[in-house]
């Protein structure tokens, strides 16, 4: 809960701690979407494993989920969260769903074989972003129709600044 | 206190059940992933077989399976190929084991069945001559729910012959008063095989120009790993000669009718 606010009281937090706290999570979903899927692969390769996976489009799709990820977060005070939300949200089931499909994993090593499928896990894990969505959707209905409503419960103002 | 909104409190929860979610994922990937690293499969050597019907022989090793991750195995069955000569060579024999399933935190002993059949197509050398023969075995199964998994290695298989080192010896004919001849002659050969030969070696004698010249038999009990030798005597029709020709023989038990090579005779 959150005590009563008059209008216009509300007031969003500053653009500089937005900036700063979206480069932490700027920097955590590229760790996340770009570096350890490389790692990944390099180490795949340096024991002569070559997964069924275009290095260049792990790397765009990591870097459009970055920036949406990020722009997720900066746009929270906005009316345009919920949509970009909803964008991030569609982005990564297009991403695991894409991952799905080159399943199963196949690889040879020293004359065996082994063949890994793992599209049965993707499905199920394409239950998160599809919650995600289904949220962004639910904000952007509620941001048409109640303006600022959730502003002070999502991002709480700090009580010196009231 | 201002109550939260009805719409924010439906986003919210959507979230939180998704972060939830996500979090039990990973802890699942993360646990699969040590548990299947804990797997530790064996294989023993094919053991000693059994003589079926219709000149089939059935071969069986145990695997061994140890599962002490958190996640079962399920559906596992595996399958072995032999082939003749190279690894594109002819299928001379197929093995697979039942399906099993192997709890989390379970081991299980799967018997792999091996049939050799010794029918039209198989080559005859193997039942004289010892060889390597190239396997393939693979594994499929399902392990924690979600994974299925097919692993497939090469492997050799060491062949020991029923019929090593097979040579038929011929004696000196003696004229009988009847007008045929009393021919001896000595089987030889040593069971390298896995599995015991007991039936009747019945052979025919042909002369150089490929003419009958006499037949008989002669009883074989060879355990796995024995050397056999046995003696019998045919006798010769008038004027036959078989020094020069050859022994066409086959060997039988209750089930079987095995036509071995033709060996000549010196």
């Amino acid at each position: 809960m959150s005590p009563p606010m008059r209008p216009g009281e509300y007031r969003a937090p500053s653009v500089a701690s937005r900036a700063g706290v979206g480069s932490l999570v700027a920097f955590l979903l590229t760790l996340g979407y770009v570096v350890a899927p490389w790692l990944l692969l390099s180490l795949l390769e340096t024991v002569g494993i070559r997964p069924p996976l275009d290095p260049g489009t792990l790397l765009f799709a990591g870097i459009v989920l970055t920036v949406l990820g990020t722009a997720q977060y900066l746009l929270k005070p906005t009316p345009a969260f919920g949509p970009v939300e909803i964008t991030y949200s569609a982005a990564l089931l297009v991403y695991l769903g894409w991952l799905a499909t080159r399943s199963p994993f196949a690889l040879d090593y020293q004359g065996a074989a082994l063949s890994l499928g793992y599209s049965g896990l993707l499905v199920a894990a394409m239950v998160v972003p599809a919650l995600s969505l289904l949220s962004g959707i639910v904000t952007t209905l509620e941001d048409a129709l109640h303006p600022e409503e959730r502003l002070p419960f999502d991002l709480p103002m700090p009580s010196g600044r009231r | 206190m201002t109550p939260r909104p009805a719409l924010n409190r439906i986003a919210r929860w959507l979230r939180a059940v998704g972060t939830v979610v996500a979090v039990l994922l990973v802890v699942f990937v993360v646990s699969a992933g040590y548990s299947a690293s804990q797997l530790r499969p064996s294989a023993g050597p094919l053991g000693n077989g059994r003589l079926l019907g219709t000149n089939t022989v059935e071969l069986t090793t145990n695997l061994t399976l140890s599962n002490p991750g958190f996640y079962p195995l399920s559906g596992l069955v595996v399958h072995a190929q032999i082939r003749f000569g190279a690894s594109n060579g002819m299928i001379v024999a197929t093995g697979n084991s039942p399906a099993t399933n192997v709890p989390g935190g379970g081991n299980t002993e799967l018997p792999l069945t091996v049939t050799v059949s010794f029918g039209t197509g198989l080559p005859t050398a193997l039942l004289t001559h010892d060889a390597r023969l190239p396997t393939v075995v693979w594994a499929n199964a399902t392990y924690a729910f979600v994974f299925p998994v097919q692993l497939t290695f090469p492997d050799n298989l060491s062949w020991g012959a029923p019929f090593y080192g097979l040579s038929v010896t011929p004696g000196t004919p003696t004229p009988a008063p009847n007008g045929t001849a009393v021919f001896p002659i000595t089987f030889a050969f040593s069971n390298h095989a896995r599995f015991g030969l007991s039936g009747l070696w019945a052979y025919s004698l042909l002369n150089a120009a490929g003419t009958p010249c006499g037949s008989g038999s002669v009883g074989v009990d060879a355990p796995s790993g024995a050397n056999f030798q046995g003696g019998s005597t045919a006798y010769l029709s008038a004027g036959c000669d078989p020094r020069g020709g050859t022994v066409t023989s086959e060997f039988s038990s209750a089930s079987w009718a095995l036509p071995l090579p033709p060996e000549p005779l010196p």
